[in-house]
């Protein structure tokens, strides 16, 4: 997404990504970034919630208007929930599930072989 | 900014080092970053949106490649259960939370934004950073200055 909006500016389109990952797109670097931060799969507000996706879409269009530079990111003022387990819960490694995370590569690693044999033929 | 915001790249390379990769994924990362100025006012752009999320049919689910949608048929749903998102914490049943084709719709209505561009366009994320440097994002960027877009709003999960 982020490598998408670089080429467009470079190109004299203006970009805002809407987004949750702000370290992954700042690392990139980007002209313009909405970040709200929100777990991941709702960049434009929580489910059902209109209001809260008014606000982010209309944040996203005054920062195309107003941002002067590049490396521009707005932080939204909401917030998911008091409870911020699910923080801590994402792509979670502990003992619980070492054996599993280590079952689930290997799946894929031979999912991915087996794909390979076969585009290969 | 980021105060106490998920660090996802940390995350991401612990995760994956527990299912056995030992290489860890390089993120894209760049020290100069292009930036165009809006030339005009917004009620004069032609917008689109460009999402990581695919049209949900076998077809596009299967092949997973660039695709382009056409704005004037809002999508009931976009297909996101190979992206990597919350699944836990959240979901996508509600189109609007991660793609905002009606909120734009409404703000052209409103006379706040010009006008959207003829399509959108669905990015795989599965490839390798060059197949979106040389392939899928020269296919946007082509497509959108046939289009005579102004603005994009690029929304990924």
């Amino acid at each position: 997404m982020s490598l998408v909006a670089r080429l467009l500016e470079e190109n004299g389109i203006s970009t805002v990504i809407l987004g949750s990952a702000i370290d992954i797109v700042e690392y990139c670097g980007v002209p313009r970034f909405i970040f709200t931060d929100f777990p991941l799969g709702n960049p434009c507000g929580k489910p059902y919630d209109k209001l809260t996706q008014y606000a982010i879409i209309d944040q996203a269009l005054d920062l195309l208007v107003n941002a002067t530079k590049a490396r521009t990111t707005i932080k939204t003022p909401f917030t998911w929930s008091d409870n911020l387990d699910w923080k801590d819960n994402y792509m979670r490694v502990d003992d619980s599930n070492r054996q599993e995370l280590l079952g689930m590569g290997e799946r894929r690693r031979k999912a991915q072989a087996r794909m390979k044999e076969k585009l290969n033929r | 900014m980021r105060d106490n915001s998920v660090e996802y790249m940390q995350r991401s390379r612990l995760y994956y080092k527990a299912q056995g990769y030992a290489r860890s994924y390089r993120w894209a990362h760049h020290k100069e970053v292009p930036f165009s100025p809006l030339e005009k006012p917004l009620q004069e752009c032609v917008a689109t949106i460009i999402t990581t999320a695919m049209p949900n049919d076998s077809f596009t689910r299967e092949l997973r490649s660039l695709q382009m949608g056409e704005m004037k048929q809002i999508p009931n749903s976009l297909y996101t259960d190979e992206l990597a998102w919350d699944m836990d914490a959240t979901h996508t049943d509600d189109l609007d939370s991660y793609f905002p084709i009606r909120r734009l719709t409404e703000k052209v209505k409103d006379g706040q934004l010009g006008q959207l561009a003829e399509h959108y366009y669905c990015v795989p994320t599965s490839y390798s950073q060059r197949q979106t440097r040389e392939f899928d994002a020269p296919e946007i960027l082509k497509s959108c200055i046939e289009e005579d877009v102004d603005v994009a709003l690029l929304v990924g999960l």
